[in-house]
């Protein structure tokens, strides 16, 4: 290569990589944007608690999915007493079995007023997973009330096959 | 032995080679258009895992070692295709760079991506084992056992360490060609046997479509250039050719010329100062390709060799016996008339440097007194070629000056009993237009390198000199 294009390229090259760095850190900033956006629910949950309300008379099939799981001390302490008067809406259906390169997946999905509020194991074996990852898996089910969160790095296979049992959980409903 | 060559007639010059250095300024654009694509595609997997939030993966040490792992097996597979592609002998790399420059590119990378895939495998290992609490045995012990495809993958880094180990020049020099040649061949199946991993487990590639196709394209490209190129080509045309020995002749006490012959020998398509492997199609032989450069311009008639004895294998095609079949893989190489840019031209040979040199000769279309040839022996009675290098220049009016006598001053490239005078100022006398004609160097290297130097203090540029390194 000529020194011209050598520079060219390599400050190319260089610019190119920076950007995609950047642009790809947004992911950890979105994480942040959501944290706050939710801590800034559970900071004033008041006034949004009475519009939801006002909106529909159930309050909790309103509020998104989100500030729900958040564990802070107050809105759930708000949230807890809810679920209990609406009664029939508990419901848990079971998935397929699902069959997968290193191992079985079946759930068993509760979902009480359109949210999913607990998932259990019925079936987990598996060959081998980072620590923590069926855990995970249930925590950003319920958080995400789908199948549409973010995937276990080194366990993209579980997770596919997990998430391809919920699917078909959540189907049943 | 006895067979009697076919009649020298020669062939009339080639009258279609452009000259001046658009040409050249060309070639170097198309150099670096491909050169920064091949970067490019670097630069495209960095940047593909770092959209992916790769950089976010460097929080803590197992976070860390995750994205080295991943970082270092993108980059080393990208290098590694490249790497085989360079060594597939594709006829357009050959045309821009040459088939030396793309073996010596070839060689230099061996080294590096090994030690990147190494360190994919190390920090993969210990990123599991920190995880996983274990000993980096135990946690070895258990990634064999409990996914398919790690063991593959592992005997894949072991193959690519024997082979670059072989291939170190104090191994290389131990070892025969074709022993070198068997296990470097492992290569193949060290790729092979480790692609499944980085699909069915490649956080960077599993289950992302785009990413998916980026590979799967690269990977292709690659094995498609390397099944054409590398074999199917090759098979195909000596199928159609059916080349076999017509003659053999003595020119020399230590070189001799085969004569090769086959249906429609154009179709062979090479140049003077070109060269191809040739195969002798016997039971022991046919795995075993030479490189030689062709001793005639390219004609319908016949492909001839001009060898020197000096090998094992050499030795043995003194009793080569007419009707053999053989084949040939190529032409190769850009010591030709493509690189041509002034009207006056210097050739300069050693030895068994001679072959190239006399197709040149014969090929280049000059007008009489701008070609003029140096032919470095060491014995006039005993020079290959020199009867034919002498009719050419009687023929077409160039000059011909033969260089006879024992090795002078360890420096020079001249005989020594002509050593009252620099080698450039010798250089001068003989070949005045130096400096302003393209010059055409074939001989051992370390002869070629003095003659070099030598050409630098006259001041022809380098971008004039051409000379190719036996590199194979």
């Amino acid at each position: 290569m000529r020194r011209a294009t050598k520079t060219f390229v390599g400050l190319a090259g260089l610019g190119i990589m920076i950007a995609a760095a950047k642009a790809g850190m947004p992911l950890p900033d979105a994480a942040a944007v959501v944290t706050e956006n939710t801590s800034s629910n559970t900071a004033t949950p008041t006034p949004t608690a009475t519009a939801t309300a006002t909106a529909t008379p159930k309050p909790t099939t309103t509020t998104k999915p989100k500030p729900k799981p958040t564990t802070k001390p107050k809105p759930t302490a708000t949230a807890k007493p809810t679920p209990p008067p609406v009664v029939a809406g508990a419901v848990s259906k079971t998935s397929a079995a699902i069959n997968y390169e290193y191992g079985t997946i079946q759930v068993k999905v509760t979902k009480d007023a359109g949210n999913i509020t607990d998932v259990t194991y019925l079936q987990s074996s598996y060959t081998r997973l980072p620590n923590g990852t069926l855990t995970y898996l249930v925590n950003a089910s319920i958080q995400a009330n789908g199948s549409n969160f973010t995937k276990v790095s080194r366990a993209t296979v579980t997770t596919n096959a997990y998430k391809k049992a919920l699917e078909s959980a959540l189907g049943k409903f | 032995m006895n067979q009697t060559a076919p009649q020298l007639t020669l062939t009339p010059p080639n009258q279609r080679v452009r000259l001046g250095v658009k040409k050249i300024a060309q070639l170097k654009r198309s150099q670096d258009l491909l050169e920064s694509f091949a970067w490019g595609t670097v630069v495209l997997v960095v940047a593909m895992f770092f959209l992916d939030g790769g950089m976010a993966k460097f929080g803590n040490l197992t976070d860390a070692l995750g994205a080295t792992s991943r970082l270092t097996a993108l980059v080393g597979t990208d290098l590694l295709l490249i790497h085989t592609l360079l060594v597939a002998r594709v006829p357009w790399l050959d045309k821009l760079y040459g088939h030396d420059k793309v073996t010596l590119a070839h060689k230099k990378l061996g080294k590096p991506i090994l030690y990147i895939i190494s360190a994919h495998f190390l920090a993969t290992l210990i990123q599991f084992a920190i995880l996983d609490g274990k000993s980096i045995v135990d946690e070895m012990v258990y990634l064999f056992v409990a996914i398919p495809d790690m063991w593959s993958a592992t005997l894949g880094l072991v193959l690519m360490i024997v082979v670059v180990f072989t291939s170190i020049n104090a191994a290389r020099k131990k070892l025969s060609y074709e022993s070198w040649h068997v296990i470097h061949l492992l290569a193949y199946a060290s790729i092979l046997i480790a692609v499944p991993h980085q699909f069915s487990t490649g956080s960077d590639i599993a289950g992302k479509p785009l990413q998916t196709l980026f590979w799967v394209t690269l990977y292709l490209f690659v094995a498609l250039n390397v099944i054409w190129y590398r074999v199917l080509a090759a098979v195909v045309m000596n199928l159609k050719l059916g080349l076999r020995v017509t003659a053999v002749t003595r020119e020399s006490s230590d070189t001799i010329s085969v004569y090769v012959s086959g249906r429609g020998l154009e179709r062979l398509g090479g140049q003077a100062g070109q060269f191809y492997m040739l195969r002798i199609m016997d039971k022991e032989n046919w795995l075993k390709p030479h490189p030689f450069s062709i001793s005639a311009a390219p004609n319908n008639r016949f492909v001839r060799f001009t060898i020197g004895a000096r090998g094992d294998f050499t030795k043995g095609l003194v009793g080569l016996k007419v009707g053999t079949r053989v084949a040939l893989e190529g032409p190769f190489g850009v010591f030709t008339e493509e690189r041509r840019t002034c009207e006056k031209v210097t050739l300069i040979a050693a030895g068994v440097g001679a072959p190239p040199i006399r197709a040149l000769a014969e090929s280049m279309a000059a007008k009489p007194g701008d070609i003029t040839i140096l032919y470095r022996v060491r014995d006039t009675e005993d020079a290959a070629l020199l009867s034919e290098l002498e009719q050419v220049s009687r023929e077409r009016g160039f000059q011909l000056h033969v260089l006879a006598g024992p090795r002078g001053a360890a420096t020079s490239w001249l005989p020594g009993h002509l050593n009252s005078l620099p080698d450039q100022a010798r250089l001068i006398e003989m070949a005045p237009f130096v400096s302003e004609s393209d010059v055409y160097i074939c001989g051992p290297a370390a002869w070629t390198k003095s003659v070099e130097k030598t050409l630098a203090r006259v001041g022809t540029p380098a971008g004039q000199i051409h000379a190719e390194e036996f590199a194979w």
